[in-house]
């Protein structure tokens, strides 16, 4: 028996499902959605578990997670409930949920948090910056002077713990969530089967993303998808771990590898922010539709940080100092919120949840097949 | 008798309703051997144009004076084979029946010889008969074009309204102190901005002070006699003890030191002994309700007009109408105590409650507030005493709460936003205009609907929480709904004490009570008594404009009879034969009708003498008149005795 959470629909509203409470159960969200499956019963099952409030269902369903908002239940809901929007809504829902730092909940329900944590982080790293540079040399660009290597890399590695802790943290409270069976007892699986399922479903999901491809007519988004994860997942190795080579003083050599995968994935994130954003302010697709004020932030960041990223690698290449660092501190400026706040707390956390998802669901189907 | 006797028999196979058991041939060959039959025929359909086309033919042809049809029951052909032999230039009480379906072919299936034989039989009884029959003819009757309306809801205002519209001097009665029904008491209504009282005003401003509308209320009926056209009806007046000099001007409540739960808020308020039943009631007049009065007098010094009498006594009143409509409507499904947890605790309430709650001029001038508090959560429970949803609920569904349900919810969301409504619903049934876009509203008003099969539960804790426990039919789980107040939605039921009523006017009801209606279908307004109408919620569950727009289809009918002069009724009724009735009255006080008075024709002769136009036909003076005198047209004793001894005798 379920005890109802009355106000917990109302939370979806703020988080961008404004119609779902129209919907009127008739089924056929689940029956057009390509991925749900013989089972499951979502979107309409979901939309009831939340309008009358049984909170503790939609904690521990893995489903939101693997909808990829292609928006056919939305087309076909007679009632315009946008059931599409509904699920989106509760991947930030449980985003929020998961999250133990509160940051989540600051940045998906209110706007002015998220920007004042912006600057204040922003701040931050400008006065550290400020504080901790090295000597100013201005006859010709000497990066690796005003910027020491160790004091950057330093910075850049505990960005990377401090953001791998949380993720690994959230994703934990994801799995006691997640692991209950419908009378919300704990489940466990043997830690044998944990390791299997992990190797054999999280990095395959984690590096394909092949699930988008189930839904129709995907197959451009997949494309989109992957070029700017892997245009994010370069940057992020080349400029966190291999800091030492890539901050020099040098201009960009054409030659040289590591310069061509910089050039390479800088394009791909201009590519793909440039696409998004499009995508958003024409409402091109379903999924880009109900943009959240987390989503625009999340694109401008990425945005500036590879424009300011770009314009450094600019002045540094034809010998223009000053602007060299004031550029290259405001692209550390714009990076770090980026990857402190909108990574692990807001959207591109789905990065991680969504193969956990698989992981964890598949996990569960085990326990439930030795149930039987 | 002077004249030949020429009989034409006519045997009708129904399809194979007859003739697959009754051999039909064998039937006809039989009934030409029979006295006086100068021609028998089969048909497939006696009833169909052409079989009683074969009738009139052989009237001429033949030259035939009596007809007899063998074929189903007289109730339902009779009047059809009745004009047909009119139509053939007899007089249509020339005409008998056999019924060989229904008391024959129909109940001998499997006994096809038996059956042919019985049917035989039959035949040869309904020829005796025939050759004994007399022409008849019908009984006229002047209408009576005065009409009486019983119940002053707002069917029986709209019927009241349409007759006097026509120029047709209307009674209207109603047993409770003010017009008005039910409807007056609900708050806003569906679909339009007007509420139930505005519908009332709206109405009664064509009522009130028509010269041709008498209005009686804290009236009831007590007896009717006389049949259509011609009805004789007394009514008892129970006081009012206030009379038509009263200005209103409410003294006598200020001083009246009784107090009891006010019924028009549902008891959620309280009223003197001396009240305004509502602020808007008809008449215009204070009452008092003798049952709580202690006679205390304290209101008799106050009344500056002198219009209080307690000394007021019932008074019984006659009057003549020639249609009645009734028109008592409904009372709510009243739950049982613990029903739902009703009456356990003051936080589950019905529909109506909260209807008053949330009008404006109700006991919390429309605030929301229950137990001193504002609710948080509320909790709709629907199909309350419909849909068989308890063991004691009625099957039929309520027709009108889902849509008040949802119109309440709306309001509620409204007037107060930050209130969370669950509806645990059966079925959501928005029939009535406009309400299924309500439904739609109500949905994206963040109404959330709860679907159960079985009864919800209503559960009370130590420290008086509730909440509502059902099975939830769409995710086939059960659940819990906190809640600071269950309303529950409570159906409609037959007025109480319409048994009355309608055994007073005979006439019939379903299986739930509600009155019934000649036909379903065609015949919706009107009963199987001649002259008695029905308009409104007395026929089973209707919304306003179904029971006003039924209420003025009644009215419509009634004047269909009141405009006729005269009406005619069937003949066959009690006759007396002056020669030797002995005057020893037996039917006198016999007759359930009062139709038989004993008149003295020479001193000391006295006879008795039967009003036709009260005389129903029944036939128990006949029976009982023990020297004979008594007959009845068309069962007369030498008729039926032909009958007997044809069923003695052989094939
Ligand atoms: C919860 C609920 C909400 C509703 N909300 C709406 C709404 O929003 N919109 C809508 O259109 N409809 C609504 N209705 C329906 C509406 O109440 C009825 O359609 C309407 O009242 C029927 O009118 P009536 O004249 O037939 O009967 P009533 O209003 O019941 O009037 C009958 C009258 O007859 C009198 N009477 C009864 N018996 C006798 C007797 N033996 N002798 C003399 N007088 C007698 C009674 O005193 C009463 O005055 C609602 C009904 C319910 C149950
Ligand atoms: S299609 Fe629309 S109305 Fe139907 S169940 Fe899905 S969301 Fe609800
Ligand atoms: S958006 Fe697509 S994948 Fe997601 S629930 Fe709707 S139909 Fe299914
Ligand atoms: S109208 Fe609705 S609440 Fe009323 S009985 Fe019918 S289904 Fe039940
Ligand atoms: S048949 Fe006789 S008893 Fe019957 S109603 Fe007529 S007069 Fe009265």
């Amino acid at each position: 028996m379920t005890y109802l959470v009355p106000q917990h629909p109302l939370q979806l509203v703020e988080l961008g499902a404004e119609r779902f409470s129209r919907c009127f159960n008739c089924g056929n969200c689940t029956a057009i959605c390509p991925i749900t499956k013989e089972k499951a019963s979502y979107p309409r099952k979901l939309i009831r578990y939340s309008l009358l409030g049984m909170e503790d269902k939609i904690l521990s369903s893995t489903d939101p997670w693997l909808c990829y908002y292609c928006g056919e239940c939305s087309d076909q809901c007679p009632r315009d409930a946008n059931p599409g929007s509904f699920m989106m809504s509760l991947r930030r829902y449980l985003t929020t949920k998961y999250d133990w730092t509160g940051f989540s909940k600051l940045m998906y329900y209110s706007k002015k948090a998220e920007v004042i944590a912006i600057i204040v982080v922003a701040a931050i790293v400008g006065s550290i910056i400020y504080l901790l540079h090295g000597p100013i040399v201005e006859t010709r660009v000497e990066l690796e002077t005003f910027a020491p290597y160790l004091t950057t890399e330093i910075g850049a590695l505990t960005v990377l713990f401090v953001l791998a802790g949380i993720l690994l943290s959230n994703l934990y409270r994801m799995y006691r969530f997640v692991m209950r069976d419908e009378n919300g007892n704990r489940i466990r699986v043997p830690l044998g089967f944990m390791i299997r399922d992990f190797i054999r479903i999280v990095p395959l999901h984690f590096l394909t993303q092949i699930k988008i491809k189930e839904c129709k007519d995907r197959q451009k988004n997949w494309i989109n998808h992957l070029i700017i994860f892997y245009g994010y997942a370069a940057s992020f190795i080349l400029f966190v771990p291999l800091l030492k080579f890539t901050q020099t003083n040098d201009p960009f050599l054409f030659v040289n590898p590591l310069s061509i995968l910089g050039i390479f994935s800088t394009i791909a994130l201009l590519y793909g922010a440039s696409i998004a954003i499009y995508g958003r302010v024409k409402k091109t697709q379903p999924m880009w539709k109900d943009s959240h004020s987390t989503d625009w932030m999340f694109l401008i960041l990425l945005l500036l940080t590879t424009i300011t990223g770009i314009l450094t690698g600019i002045f540094r290449t034809f010998g223009f100092p000053l602007p060299t660092y004031i550029m290259y501190s405001l692209h550390l400026m714009i990076a770090a919120p980026f990857l402190i706040l909108e990574v692990p707390f807001a959207k591109w956390s789905h990065l991680a949840y969504r193969p956990f998802a698989l992981y964890f669901e598949s996990l569960k189907e085990r326990y439930l097949a030795s149930k039987r | 008798m002077s004249e030949e006797l020429r009989i034409g028999v006519y045997v009708c196979h129904c399809g194979t309703n007859i003739a697959g058991v009754v051999n039909v041939k064998d039937v006809v060959e039989y009934a030409k051997t029979l006295p006086n039959v100068v021609v028998a025929k089969e048909y497939v359909f006696m009833c169909s144009a052409p079989g009683q086309q074969i009738i009139k033919e052989d009237i001429k042809n033949f030259k035939l004076n009596r007809v007899v049809v063998a074929a189903c029951s007289p109730s339902l052909h009779e009047p059809t084979f009745r004009t047909a032999t009119a139509e053939g230039g007899l007089n249509p009480y020339l005409f008998e029946m056999a019924n060989i379906r229904e008391h024959c072919s129909w109940v001998h299936p499997d006994e096809k010889e038996v059956a042919t034989t019985k049917a035989k039989l039959l035949v040869k009884m309904a020829v005796a008969k025939a050759s004994l029959l007399e022409p008849l003819s019908e009984i006229k009757f002047k209408v009576n074009n005065t009409a009486l309306i019983i119940g002053g809801g707002v069917s029986g205002l709209a019927a009241a309204r349409d007759l006097a519209a026509r120029g047709i001097k209307t009674y209207l009665i109603d047993r409770s102190p003010t017009l008005g029904g039910r409807a007056a008491r609900l708050g806003k209504l569906t679909y339009t901005e007007m509420k139930g009282i505005d519908v009332f005003k709206g109405l009664i401003r064509d009522v009130a002070g028509n010269r041709l509308i008498d209005v009686y209320t804290n009236t009831e009926l007590v007896s009717v006699d006389g049949s259509v056209g011609n009805f004789k009806v007394k009514l008892v007046k129970n006081p009012r003890y206030v009379d038509a000099k009263c200005n209103l001007c409410g003294e006598c409540a200020k001083v009246c030191p009784v107090e009891v739960p006010d019924e028009f808020e549902f008891g959620m308020s309280k009223r003197k002994a001396i009240y305004l039943p509502f602020k808007d009631a008809y008449p215009r007049i204070y009452v008092i309700d003798m049952k709580s009065c202690t006679r205390c007098l304290e209101c008799v010094k106050v009344c500056p007009v002198g219009a209080i009498n307690l000394n007021e006594k019932p008074s019984e009143l006659t009057i003549n109408v020639g249609g009645i409509i009734v028109a008592a409507g409904y009372d709510p499904y009243e739950p049982k105590t613990g029903e739902y947890g009703y009456k356990l605790s003051n936080k589950v309430i019905t529909l109506f409650q909260l209807e008053r709650l949330l009008d404006s001029e109700g006991p919390t001038k429309g605030e929301l507030i229950v137990n001193g508090v504002k609710p948080k959560n509320i909790v709709f429970v629907m199909c309350v005493g419909s849909l068989s949803t308890t063991p004691d609920a009625y099957p039929y569904c309520s027709r009108m709460c889902c849509s008040s349900t949802i119109k309440n919810a709306l309001v509620l969301r409204e007037k107060y936003p930050d209130t969370n409504i669950y509806i645990a619903y059966k079925d959501v049934r928005t029939y009535g205009r406009g309400d299924e876009q309500l439904y739609m509203k109500a949905g994206e008003n963040f109404v959330r609907f709860a679907k159960f099969k079985d009864a919800p539960k209503i559960n009370i804790d130590q420290k008086g929480n509730l909440s509502v426990t059902l099975f939830e039919e769409t995710l086939q789980e059960e659940i819990t709904i906190p809640t600071d107040l269950v309303v529950l939605v409570v159906g409609m039921t037959p007025p109480r004490d319409i048994d009355k009523v309608r055994t007073t006017i005979k006439i019939g009801c379903g299986p739930e009570g509600f009155l019934r209606e000649a036909h379903l279908k065609l015949r919706p307004v009107e009963t199987a008594t001649d002259g008695v109408y029905l308009a409104g919620a007395v026929t089973g569950p209707k919304n306003i404009i179904e029971s006003i727009a039924s209420g003025s289809a009644a009215a419509s009918r009634t004047l269909a009879l009141l405009s006729k002069e005269e009406v005619a009724v069937e003949p066959l009724i009690a006759v007396v034969n002056e020669d030797i009735c002995s005057g020893c009255a037996i039917c006198v006080a016999m007759c359930p009708y009062g139709a038989i008075s004993l008149k003295i024709i020479d001193k000391n002769i006295r006879v008795a003498k039967v009003d036709s136009a009260l005389c129903k036909g029944c036939g128990t003076c006949a029976a009982a008149c023990p020297s004979g005198a008594m007959q009845q047209y068309g069962f007369k004793d030498a008729q039926i005795k032909a009958q007997v001894i044809a069923a003695m005798g052989e094939v």
